[in-house]
């Protein structure tokens, strides 16, 4: 059966055997799991084993591309990237951009899934059906830049590359690929897991046509979406600043602070370093991923001083740049460039190495880690220090071999316990502190992520403080959550019940990522859950209802977490750290506690209530936290259900297999 | 056809109508125009193949500005500037 949109074939590629085949994709798969993010999840809970040491060559690398992706739908350039992730034991969707999911499309593919691991280091070459090991030991020690230009320089500057630095080759527990040079793609360790097999990058093009069924009335959405784009008042203002036109809202939202770590500083000084003039001073150009219309990937220039000359890129200029100047007391623009320029090119993360790095020197500070653990180097905040750390860390070098484990890592080494030692969930650093930001959605994201601490599935209007209320009521209509449950969301007591939005906003974001669209807020808010179905229907062919298409997106974030329970993973991973419910000293003398958006102080009692509700509104059991088989059964994941039920997971839910089972639709195929 | 390389930001929507509008496909390789890495970086300069015919879709699926008629070269293929 031939679908619009789909290309219709997956490629399978064994790296021990050197050998790749194609086989078709499923039809009834694709309705139920749409592509990229939601076919991802299926394969991985089909072809990761449960138990799979995450370095292993039984770890399998999914790259899945949407429907949309490749097509003039704006922001459709998306890959989803899902693997064991080494770091946390668990599995998610990393994501990246630029042009390299649209080629793996062009070439003819809807997902490519890497396995086994090559005799020696290789780079894999797709170029629409001819399909390639080649070597890359000229490339083994290269940083991502160097390699990245290598291999546009001998394979054509038109291909997407996914590519590791010398952290993945070393096997960091939080080393990244990077794609196209500037986007970092796989956070929890796909640079390891890519080092693991041997796997230095991925040099995919094409030349396939993306065709769509009805192309009259797919350009029609299109178009609307042109139209909607250019009419943008602030359009113009998001191409020139990038995600630094949220810099202000941060501001607003942060008050007279901007805390990361233990450090803090004042929020005069972070504008003077990490601001829009600061940003304006250093942009050399910005540039789009492959048909989107905000161009935010931003080239950075050093044009003067020691530096002089030093090109980097990012796609978020102040976020990188921040934990530099705020753990490390670096108070120079151009030296907070340059560590992020290190960390890019060795293809680390940049939030879970400064959590690391800040781990550690606080620990050096207390005199857990002493002179004989640096090899007689003394750590202190600064520059010197910030990029020796960094080095170390990517070349495993003395105390780096214990960093490039992870801040779990680093507590273990040192006799520290995780939950005390570490703003650390699951095993990843938590990217906001909700006793600075209060706890929105984003926040609350970070402890239920199957991933690990992560927020980019939790985005809503609370991350700009001051928002109001009905903003939260057109968010969630937009997403798709039926009217009781914007009322259940807008909480009487509380105003904003963030447990209960949450779980519309990581389906939501599963939707996104498995038709390819990206998520970034700025091309987010053009789209709802209706439009979405009008332009999936239109591209595939398959007559989708508005309520269809959520209800993908809950599948898929079912069989995430179905997967991870298969791991043990449970509602006691999903840990508020303690030292949140700590309060924490701000430079003018004020005491920051934890708090709800809205301003209200949250005590433990209060955390364990916003998780009672989120699994409440998921359908999931409360104790455990875990999909119950009628919650499975609904979505026509039996075969999952009953592959949790065997393994005696399902526990308390299993009774509900017998009496809850509703009318699943669209039904999918059994599984494992 | 004139095109400004400095506003091009490399999103390639461009490629993707003119495919579309010539054959009815999403497909960068049937366009009638080239965007191109300059220097292996992440700048870019857009090229016009003999196939243009100055049709001008482009220009309206060019949210950054990039592109423009020119009247002087109607139906006929055009250089960049």
């Amino acid at each position: 059966m031939s679908l619009g949109g789909y290309m219709g074939k997956l490629l399978y590629v064994d790296l021990t055997a050197g050998e790749a085949r194609t086989e078709p994709l499923d039809p009834a798969m694709a309705r139920a799991f749409l592509g990229g993010f939601g076919l991802n999840m299926k394969l991985a809970y089909d072809l990761i084993p449960p138990g799979v040491d995450p370095l292993s060559p039984q770890n399998v690398i999914i790259l899945g591309v949407g429907p949309l992706t490749g097509t003039l739908a704006p922001g459709s350039a998306r890959v989803s990237v899902t693997t064991k992730f080494p770091l946390s034991n668990t599995i998610g969707g990393g994501n990246g951009g630029v042009r390299t999911g649209a080629q793996i499309k062009l070439a003819g593919y809807d997902a490519v899934i890497i396995s086994g691991k090559a005799a020696r280091p290789v780079y894999l070459r797709i170029k629409d059906e001819e399909v390639a090991l080649r070597p890359a030991q000229g490339l083994w020690g290269k940083d991502i830049y160097e390699s990245t230009e290598a291999l546009w320089a001998a394979e054509g500057d038109e291909a997407g590359i996914l590519a590791i630095g010398q952290a993945g080759e070393n096997l960091g527990k939080y080393a990244l690929a990077f794609t196209d040079k500037i986007a970092a793609t796989g956070r929890g360790g796909l640079g390891a897991v890519m080092g693991a097999k041997n796997l230095k990058a991925i040099v995919v093009s094409g030349s396939q046509d993306v065709t769509v069924a009805d192309s009259k009335r797919f350009m029609k959405m299109v178009n609307r979406y042109f139209e909607r784009i250019r009419s943008y008042a602030l359009h113009p203002e998001w191409i020139s600043l990038g995600m630094q036109r949220t810099w202000a809202d941060t501001a607003k939202r942060d008050g007279s602070v901007r805390k990361l770590g233990t450090a803090m500083v004042g929020m005069e000084e972070a504008d003077r370093l990490c601001g829009v003039p600061a940003y304006l001073n250093f942009r050399k150009a910005n540039f789009a991923c492959f048909s989107c219309p905000m161009a935010d990937k931003e080239i950075i220039e050093i044009k003067a001083g020691e530096a002089k000359g030093l090109v980097t890129y990012t796609s978020s200029f102040s976020s990188k740049l921040e934990p530099f100047v705020t753990m490390f007391e670096i108070h120079s623009t151009e030296q907070a460039i340059r560590c992020m320029n290190a960390t890019n090119r060795y293809g680390l993360d940049n939030q879970d190495l400064v959590g690391v790095m800040d781990q550690v020197i606080h620990l050096y500070e207390q005199g857990v880690i002493t002179p004989a653990d640096t090899g007689g180097v003394a750590l202190r905040r600064d520059f010197d220090t910030a990029m020796r750390l960094i080095e170390w860390t990517a070349l495993r070098q003395g105390l780096g071999d214990v960093m490039a484990e992870g801040m779990d890592g680093v507590c273990r080494r040192f006799g520290q316990d995780p939950q005390r030692g570490s703003l650390a969930i699951k095993g990843w650093r938590s990217h906001f502190d909700p006793r600075v930001t209060g706890m929105g959605t984003m926040e609350f994201e970070m402890v239920v992520n199957p991933r690990g601490g992560h927020h980019t599935s939790g985005g809503g209007p609370a991350y700009s403080r001051g928002s109001a209320t009905e903003k939260f009521a057109t968010h969630a209509n937009r997403m798709g959550a039926p009217d009781e449950a914007v009322a259940r969301i807008l909480d009487p007591v509380v105003g904003f019940n963030a447990g209960r939005f949450t779980r519309y906003s990581e389906d939501w974001y599963a939707v996104l990522n498995a038709l390819g669209m990206c998520v970034r807020l700025q091309i987010n808010r053009f789209h709802s859950i209706g439009a979405l179905a009008e332009l999936y229907s239109s591209a595939t062919g398959l007559e989708t209802t508005p309520r269809e298409l959520a209800a993908a997106g809950e599948r898929a974030w079912n069989v995430l977490r179905a997967w991870s329970a298969r791991e043990g993973f449970s509602r006691k991973d999903d840990r508020f750290p303690d030292r949140w419910f700590e309060p924490i000293a701000a430079p003018a003398g004020q005491q920051l506690r934890l708090h709800h958006y809205f301003g209200q102080p949250l005590g433990r009692g209060d955390a364990e209530q916003m998780l009672d509700d989120y699994y409440d509104e998921r359908g999931w059991d409360e104790r455990s936290g875990i999909p119950t088989a009628g919650k499975l059964a609904s979505l026509g994941l039996e075969g999952v259900a009953e592959d949790l039920r065997r393994r005696d997971i399902l526990g308390a839910c299993r009774r509900e297999l017998q009496t809850e089972a509703g009318p699943p639709e669209p039904r999918v195929a059994a599984s494992p | 056809m004139v095109a400004e390389w400095t506003k091009c930001r490399g999103c390639q929507s461009c490629q993707l109508i003119c495919s579309f509008r010539r054959a009815r496909v999403f497909n960068p390789t049937k366009a009638a125009l080239v965007v191109k890495r300059l220097g292996g970086d992440t700048e870019f300069g857009v090229y016009f193949t003999p196939r243009c015919d100055n049709c001008g879709v482009c220009v309206r699926y060019c949210l950054y500005g990039a592109l423009s008629r020119d009247p002087a070269a109607a139906g006929t293929a055009a250089g960049e500037r």
